[in-house]
Order: C-alpha cells, then structure tokens, then sequence
C-alpha cells in the first residue's frame, strides 16, 4: 500500500480522535496538571474470549460486590481526596453509549441488566429522569445519561426510552437507579495515576477525571444520586 | 406472633386503576365516587389549560380536569374507551379524563414504595408512591394533590 493510500485511510481515525479530545477537553474545563503520567493499563481478561462480554462483567460484578462485603478491599481516603475506591488499583467497567465510551467504577456498580423493551413514564418528572423499570420487586429509576455527557457542541440526550434503545442497564446506587448502555465493552484494572483527576468538581461533579487509556470520561456513579441531585 | 402483628399492621387498600399513555395510575377507592363514559364536555372560556370543561351529572355541574395534559403527557382524541373518573378532593366533585379505566387492586402498604425522588417538586407533589405489580409499574396518585391548594379553591368557584 501506498504512503498516501496509508495516509486516507488513516484519516478518519484521527479525525475520530481530535474530536473526542476537543469533546472531553470541553467537559473536563479546567484538569491540574500534578497526575498526568504516562499510562499503562492491565487489561483483564477472561480465559475464554469467546464469553458474552456481560457474563463476564456480570461474574466480576459478582465478585467484587463479595469481596467488597467481606471487606477484602477497603476504601482508604487518598491525599489528594481521591475517591474512596480511587485509592488503590481499582477496576474500571467501560461502556458505551451511542458512540461515547464511558468508564465507571467498578465498586460503585449493583449489577448490569438486559434492559426491558419498555420502562414506566412518570409525570412531570426532571428531563434527566428517563422513567421507571421494575426490578426484582422494586422500582429503578432510570437515568438519561446522555443529557449529562452533552456540551454546546454535542448534543446526545436521547430524550426518551425508546430512543435509546439500549442494550443494558447498568444498576448503581444500591439498584434504586441505572443508566442505559448500548455496549458493554469490558473490565480493565487501572492505577489512580493513569487517570487525569479534577480537582474541582462544583460544576460536573459525575466527572471525577479522564482516562489516559483509553482515553474516556471516568464517571463518579455517586454524583448522580438522586438526593444529590436533587 | 410477631409475623402475625406484622400482617396486621400492613393494611389493605385499595385502588381504581386506569391507563394515561400507555402507564397505569391508581386513585385511592375512598375518593372515586363513579366513572363515566365521556359525553359532552362544554368549554369554559378562561378556565386554566388542564380544565377540559364542565359536565353535567344528574343536574350537578361537574368540572373535567385534563389529566394528560396536568401530567404533561401529549393530548389525544377521545375514545370508545375513554372515561371520566368522578372524585371528590377536598369537598369538590372534579371529574378526570383518562384513557381507560382498569380495574380495583388491593394493596399492602408494604407493597407501596415511597414517591420516588425524581428532584422535581412539580411531579413528586401528586405521585404518592409506586407498587411492582407482577412486574408492571402502577403509579399511585395523590389525588389531593393533583392541584395545588390555590387550584382547588378556584374549582370550587368554577
């Protein structure tokens, strides 16, 4: 192949590439600049790659919330008030949603759900709450986190279930509340360095810093309690 | 024994069931006094946008509230199946147009999740909690506060 064969091809990758950095650099405002480091990420793989990506997440999920209980992995305040689970190695899960890729922590999840065809509209309710959906029981409150991710120049909310049209749900906040994905991707293990952290979260508190690798918004679940919110 | 004072103080209510755009919405029993098939609803020239307007029942003029439209829900035609719901709030007889009318439910009041917390006073104010009822969500009304104070006291005077 040609150089300049090479160099199309290529190009929209990059385009692809500056417009998320202009697009996470518009949420992220104003980063310190004490953490950033060069980054390297362990990824964690199952032993059968051929495993439903949400099986396997769902299997981790499962051990973590073990692990969390008996109390295998304490949170220790860091000291530059880092979030509890931020203070150590901690496991990310990255989704997505349209072609946003998105990162969590892992500790802070309930549980990931197929997610119904239908969820229950309430009247009346904030423009971020998409509605309802019943689970084991209970109700969750289901959050449009596109109306979160949008900027000036990006416009993602879905405005409604059906538009979504996700995949998953992924259950937070002791499964009171979720948000809709439209791809699981996968678990990486990652180091508090790796990560570019805000140090001022009064506007966008949901965005505790950006990944290094890959380079995606590292989203603090907690900021989205509903109380907080409120 | 315990177990048994625990169903005694998991009182029994219960429900009318109707249909708003496809969710389902229950009103105390206590405060339904009939439902009705929709006839003629005379405008009232003036009157607030989620009155549809007056009927009259058995020569008592009764005020229809536009349900969808006080639950900000986009309006539609009225159908075979559309109902008005007689209530009474607060000594005023209001009538509510709904889709469709159920059914009667009985609840527990265990069975009864607190209003959700959705961060808007608007919604929250009349949404009295919800019940997963075979893994459909029925959302209970306070019918007392579907209107503000200030609302009812002008539906008094309508």
């Amino acid at each position: 192949m040609r150089l300049h064969e090479i160099s199309k091809l290529s190009r929209p990758v990059l385009e692809q590439e500056a417009a998320l950095t202009v697009y996470l650099d518009a949420l992220l405002q104003c980063v310190p600049d004490y953490d950033v480091t060069d980054s390297l990420v362990v990824e964690e793989r199952s032993a059968s790659s051929s495993v439903d990506p949400v099986t396997r997440v769902a299997d981790v999920l499962d051990h973590e919330m073990r692990a969390s209980a008996a109390g295998e992995n304490p949170a220790v305040q860091g000291e530059r008030a880092l979030p509890g689970w931020a203070t150590t190695s901690f496991k990310i899960l990255l989704f997505r949603v349209n072609e946003l890729t998105l990162a969590v922590p892992l500790s802070e999840l309930n549980g990931i759900v197929a997610a119904p065809e239908t969820i229950t509209g309430l009247p009346g309710g904030e423009k971020w709450l998409l509605g309802l959906m019943p689970y084991r029981g209970s109700s969750v409150k289901i959050i449009d986190i596109a109306y979160f991710m949008a900027t000036e120049s990006r416009h993602l909310p879905m405005n409604s279930f059906s538009a979504y049209a996700p995949k998953n749900i992924v259950l937070a906040g002791g499964a009171s509340w979720g948000f809709p994905c439209h791809d699981v991707l996968r678990i990486i293990t990652t180091e508090p360095h790796q990560v570019r952290w805000r140090s001022d979260r009064q506007r966008r508190p949901w965005l505790v810093g950006i990944m290094n690798d890959p380079v995606c918004a590292l989203i603090d679940v907690q900021a989205f309690s509903l109380d907080s919110m409120a | 024994m315990r177990q048994a004072e625990k169903l005694e103080n998991d009182a029994i209510s219960q429900w009318v069931t109707f249909y708003l755009d496809g969710e389902m919405y229950g009103v105390n029993v206590l405060q339904v006094q009939e439902v009705l098939r929709v006839n003629e609803i005379v405008p009232v020239p003036g009157s607030p946008d989620y009155v549809l307007g007056i009927i009259n029942l058995r020569g008592n003029v009764v005020t229809v509230i536009d349900t969808r439209k006080r639950f900000g829900l986009r309006t539609k035609e009225l159908e075979d199946v559309s109902r008005i719901v007689i209530i009474e709030v607060m000594e005023n007889v209001v009538g509510m147009l709904v889709d469709s009318v159920a059914e009667v439910v009985y609840l527990r009041t265990s069975e009864i999740e607190s209003a959700p917390n959705v961060g808007n006073e608007e919604s929250s104010r009349y949404i009295q909690g919800v019940s997963n009822r075979d893994n459909q969500l029925l959302i209970l009304i306070d019918i007392n506060k579907l209107l503000s104070d200030e609302e009812w006291k002008d539906m008094s005077m309508m």
